[in-house]
């Protein structure tokens, strides 16, 4: 540990208990048997769908979608408003945040409620066909451990810009 | 080829071609008192195929896709060293599937899974019932004969008696090796059925006839989701892919693109709105030509429609005419009809061009759109095929859906550049994360992964 002339610590030589270790992420995309053409097979699929699914339509998609600076949401809300036409289910599905949720399992609840209640409110919609059905995907996540770790605050940013690019979803933030 | 500007001189070419330039000599211009001049030197034309240059190494992508990406794909593909695999189609020359595989193949060997390459092989009689079954998956009409079946079945075999397959990855392309799936065994070799072709619409006889095989494969890609079919074994989706360091995709030197547009008579002092495609009516050039007039009444600019298929195609010639008469003498429509070999121009076009337009009736994947993208040029493309999956509207292009949008979208385009600017940037990077080559290869490496095991 060194320690400046005044006698303090230079904290960014404090080793830590135990080191950062840097991970990464690669996905693969999957096609499910779910699709969906109106929002009453929509609203099955999302009940029904894996979590996996959830998972890729949402997060994922904001992932890979990290250049677009605005207007992009999740792919429900992209797939309702450009293909089925439903401007207020869309704007409604493009509203949710998905940071806000911990769970997918909360994440497919919150779906399923919004399209639930839209459809109930609008019977009229709820089997007027999209112009192209809604394929469900999911990712195939396969976890990497980069083999990078920084024990102190010093060697934190040289090893964090060394790293690989998906250490970092979209908000830059790095998986752990 | 001097790579230093992409020019292609008779010196720089290897010894086997021939030096072949077209007379360069001027059309005299008639002119008609107030009326339109067409004034355009004829261009040259190289009339034989230039020689392949050599497949990029891994190490070359790193000042496309940043070194950090080249690193974590060798580390992605680290568990499978030593691997086998081996790639099986139906051609080893043109089409896509070769293409594609000329880059993969060299690209799995670098990171160290062995791969090799084999085409299989059979008479008139066999590629011409793969050529039904290829057609007919496509969704035309098919009598599915036992005599069919049986050609099938017996090539099949053949091809069966002939090769190997003791690697741990067997690929089989299309439906023409899909019956190979019978040499699979008790081992823990992994067989994988890459399908490139739309599957949305099979005939149903050819598709229940190879169902059952196609069943036993460990897994199938598809293309698209549209193409996946009710099988009981996992469906990836591999999008197709471009080489950004191929002839059609590399970067070009300044000079190079000044010259194939002086050749071409195209004034880059002025927009330029292009379409490269096929003379062909399902490209909808007339249309192209319809929506260029709309939009031609407010901004100025030149439209260039380039393509070939109307010397090798009796439908694409008359396309081709139709296309000279829509145009009639307006020195701003430019139309050129160029050689199958010609990816150095159309590289130069597109990079030449302020907008790019891709205003097809029905599309495959629509590769051309993936190459306007990565040259960022903004995109105006019919929501058609696989145009959608690539031009997300408003974010990545625009997507249209008649001649009426078309025009809107090119004269609005034309006069909000920045706008257009942030599409183009938009649009590489939508194709940098989902349609490179190096994609391809980093999910050609995660399959191989997850198959054998090696998920986590």
């Amino acid at each position: 540990m060194q320690t400046q002339a005044s006698g303090t610590t230079d904290q960014r030589a404090v080793q830590a208990r135990s080191p950062f270790e840097f991970k990464s992420a690669a996905h693969l995309l999957f096609i499910e048997r779910h699709r969906a053409c109106n929002i009453d097979e929509l609203l099955q699929a999302l009940r029904s769908c894996p979590e996996e699914s959830i998972f890729q339509h949402t997060f994922r998609t904001l992932q890979e979608h990290h250049y677009i600076k605005e207007g992009f949401s999740n792919d429900f809300a992209h797939w309702t408003y450009l293909e089925l036409g439903e401007v207020g289910l869309g704007e409604r599905l493009a509203s949710l945040d998905v940071r806000e949720f911990t769970s997918l399992s909360a994440l497919r609840s919150r779906l399923v409620e919004i399209v639930g209640q839209y459809g109930a409110a609008n019977p009229k919609s709820r089997e007027r066909s999209a112009v192209a059905p809604f394929y469900f995907c999911s990712s195939k996540t396969i976890v990497l451990e980069a083999q990078r770790n920084a024990s102190t605050l010093a060697e934190f940013p040289t090893t964090f810009q060394s790293g690989y690019k998906r250490s970092w979803d979209w908000s830059g933030r790095p998986h752990c | 080829m001097d790579k230093q500007s992409g020019l292609t001189t008779p010196q720089s070419e290897s010894s086997s071609s021939q030096p072949v330039r077209e007379d360069v000599s001027k059309i005299t211009p008639e002119r008609e008192q107030g009326g339109l001049t067409r004034e355009r030197r004829k261009p040259r034309i190289s009339e034989t195929p230039p020689a392949a240059p050599p497949a990029p190494r891994l190490a070359d992508y790193e000042a496309i896709i940043g070194k950090s990406q080249v690193d974590e794909l060798r580390f992605v593909a680290t568990p499978l060293k030593g691997k086998t695999a081996k790639m099986v189609n139906s051609t080893a020359v043109g089409g896509g599937v070769a293409e594609m595989l000329n880059r993969l193949v060299p690209l799995l060997d670098e990171l160290e899974i062995k791969t090799g390459w084999e085409v299989i092989t059979g008479g008139n009689d066999f590629f011409e019932v793969t050529k039904a079954f290829h057609n007919a998956l496509h969704g035309e009409e098919f009598t599915l004969t036992q005599h069919a079946r049986d050609i099938f079945m017996s090539h099949t075999e053949q091809n069966r008696q002939r090769m190997n397959f003791d690697e741990d990855f067997l690929v089989m392309h299309d439906p023409q090796p899909a019956g190979l799936i019978a040499s699979k065994s008790n081992s823990s070799s992994r067989w994988i059925w890459r399908c490139h072709i739309d599957l949305s619409h099979p005939n149903p006889q050819v598709w229940d006839f190879l169902q059952p095989m196609i069943e036993r494969y460990d897994a199938a890609i598809f293309s698209s989701p549209a193409f996946a079919r009710s099988l009981p074994i996992p469906q990836a989706l591999f999008y197709p892919c471009i080489d950004p360091l191929s002839e059609k995709n590399r970067e070009l030197d300044e000079g190079y693109i000044q010259e194939v547009c002086d050749n071409f008579g195209v004034d880059r002092s002025r927009p330029i709105v292009t379409q490269i495609s096929r003379f062909d009516r399902l490209k909808d050039p007339l249309g192209v030509i319809q929506a260029y007039k709309m939009a031609k009444k407010y901004v100025d600019f030149q439209l260039v429609l380039a393509g070939g298929g109307a010397s090798d195609d009796p439908e694409g010639a008359v396309v081709l005419k139709e296309v000279q008469e829509a145009a009639g003498e307006d020195p701003d429509i430019i139309i050129l009809e160029l050689p199958p070999w010609s990816a150095l121009e159309i590289n130069a076009l597109q990079r030449a061009s302020t907008i790019v337009v891709q205003k097809s009736l029905k599309e495959g994947f629509g590769l051309t759109v993936t190459e306007a993208l990565w040259k960022s040029k903004p995109t105006i493309a019919s929501a058609v095929g696989g145009i959608p999956t690539q031009v997300i509207d408003k974010q990545t292009g625009a997507l249209v859906h008649s001649v009426e949008g078309c025009g809107y979208q090119i004269r609005y385009l034309l006069t909000h550049p920045e706008y257009g600017a942030q599409l183009g940037r938009n649009g590489r990077e939508h194709v940098k994360e989902n349609f490179l080559m190096t994609t391809n290869a980093r999910r050609w490496v995660l399959l191989f992964r997850i198959l054998s095991g090696l998920g986590s």
